[in-house]
């Protein structure tokens, strides 16, 4: 049925106007993905799933036009995301104890979690920081208005950085980066990044309110995402830099991770508003993007007694391919 | 419960039991495998490539499946392809799958509807 189409593909007749180049681009891209999966896995199957690929997109191009082809590719690239985890973590049987001792060296794929983890928990703990702040300056007799007066916006923000200091420091020591000088940048990068922030979006609000008013809410809130995303991620991605640049080859890469994470939650929060998954979502996106731009930066580090000798893990390693 | 035992040393999932149930008729490559599932389906259930040779790889390690050696008649072969045929372990997996979800029915029956499950019981047959 798709052998005319899939002739085109394979490089005979072509017709101009033709979605040759889509297919290519589709077969180019699930390529791509299709390296999350084990080099092993890769060995034996890469071929016969990319051959299988082609043939559906060859026959959804002819049966459904464009469309079709968009509507596979919404389909395909979950599928082959969510069964190259499943494959890794099948072959790597799960040990929570691997989370939380592993490095990006060693095994990435779980310091990555670890790191996630560690990030997302930050965020209910520094709640709890500072609620028993609350209750150790003011003590329980104290009524809520008179605690909001005496904390104000500037120590949450303060405790929520000390606390995402903390959780991440946990875990970044393992890849062999100072503790004191992570905790101290990512602290002061929160706290200067989201309080700037949080200035440019009142400033934002005001003129972009101006500008697009009511008619033009979605490209109001994209931009405000946008602006408010790069300042915060420029400012934290940078303190950070400072600890990252004299220790991992590939530190320039950290601004650009940290400014798509912290972009990529507003524009989730945005999308996701008056959604149950609003509050999860954001952060675990931009939590996960963190982690694998560390795992990416960090994975040539080694700590103190680990050899230098590759990974043990063939997780997000090169392929010598 | 028949078959219940080989469920838990290795449970078969919901791809895995269809892609069988597609080799139970002849063997087959791939791509027609994925096609079959989605005809036989009316499109309701599909299997993306990364699922059916993930499913794939995990059932010739159970030896549920097999590689097929001898090339099927060279008129409707397509040598691209690579053949995958059922075994008498899968055949005996399918039917016991089969077997483990007419008891889930049945239990669901009895529980959704037990005044229809015990007219349909005492029905003269």
């Amino acid at each position: 049925m798709a052998a005319g189409v899939r002739q085109e593909v394979d490089g005979s007749a072509m017709k101009p106007g033709s979605h040759r180049s889509a297919v290519k681009l589709g077969l180019n891209l699930y390529r791509l993905l299709f390296r999350l999966f084990p080099r092993a896995f890769r060995k034996d199957y890469e071929g016969w799933v990319l051959q299988a690929f082609r043939d559906q997109s060859c026959d959804a191009l002819e049966r459904r036009g464009f469309r079709g082809l968009m509507l596979l590719w919404v389909i395909s690239i979950p599928d082959v995301v969510a069964s190259a985890i499943c494959e890794r973590l099948e072959g790597n049987p799960m040990n929570w104890k691997d989370v939380f001792r592993s490095s990006p060296r060693s095994k990435p794929v779980f310091w990555m979690l670890g790191f996630t983890l560690a990030t997302l928990a930050s965020f209910p703990l520094a709640w709890f920081a500072f609620w028993a702040l609350e209750l150790l300056l003011a003590g329980p007799s104290f009524d809520l208005e008179s605690r909001r007066l005496l904390l104000n916006a500037n120590t949450s923000l303060l405790v929520s950085a000390l606390v995402l200091g903390v959780c991440q420091t946990l875990l970044v020591r393992r890849a062999g980066l100072p503790a004191k000088e992570w905790l101290v940048t990512t602290s002061i990068g929160w706290f200067v990044g989201i309080r700037l922030a949080s200035e440019a979006w009142s400033a934002h609000h005001y003129w972009a309110a101006l500008f697009f008013w009511q008619r033009l809410r979605f490209l109001m809130e994209v931009s405000h995402a946008l602006v408010v995303g790069v300042i915060a991620g420029l400012l934290i991605g940078f303190a950070q830099w400072l600890v990252l640049r004299r220790r991992a080859r590939r530190h320039y890469l950290w601004i650009p991770f940290s400014v798509a994470a912290l972009t990529a939650h507003l524009l989730a929060q945005d999308g996701l508003i008056g959604s149950s998954l609003g509050r999860w979502i954001p952060p675990i996106l931009s939590a996960t993007i963190s982690a694998a731009g560390l795992v990416l930066i960090l994975r040539d580090v080694a700590r103190e007694g680990e050899s230098p000798s590759a990974p043990q893990n063939a997780a997000l390693a090169p392929d010598p391919a | 419960m028949p078959g219940s035992s080989a469920r838990e040393d290795s449970p078969l999932r919901d791809a895995e039991l269809r892609i069988l149930l597609v080799l139970a008729e002849g063997e087959n490559h791939g791509y027609a495998i994925m096609k079959s599932i989605e005809g036989a389906t009316d499109g309701r259930y599909s299997v993306g490539p990364a699922t059916l040779y993930r499913s794939i790889k995990r059932m010739l390690e159970k030896g549920l499946i097999a590689e097929v050696e001898d090339r099927p008649d060279p008129q409707y072969d397509d040598e691209r392809r690579r053949y995958y045929r059922l075994t008498r372990v899968g055949r005996n997996a399918v039917g016991a799958e089969v077997v483990r979800l007419e008891g889930l029915l049945a239990e669901a029956r009895k529980q959704v509807w037990p005044r229809a499950s015990a007219r349909k019981s005492m029905a003269p047959r």
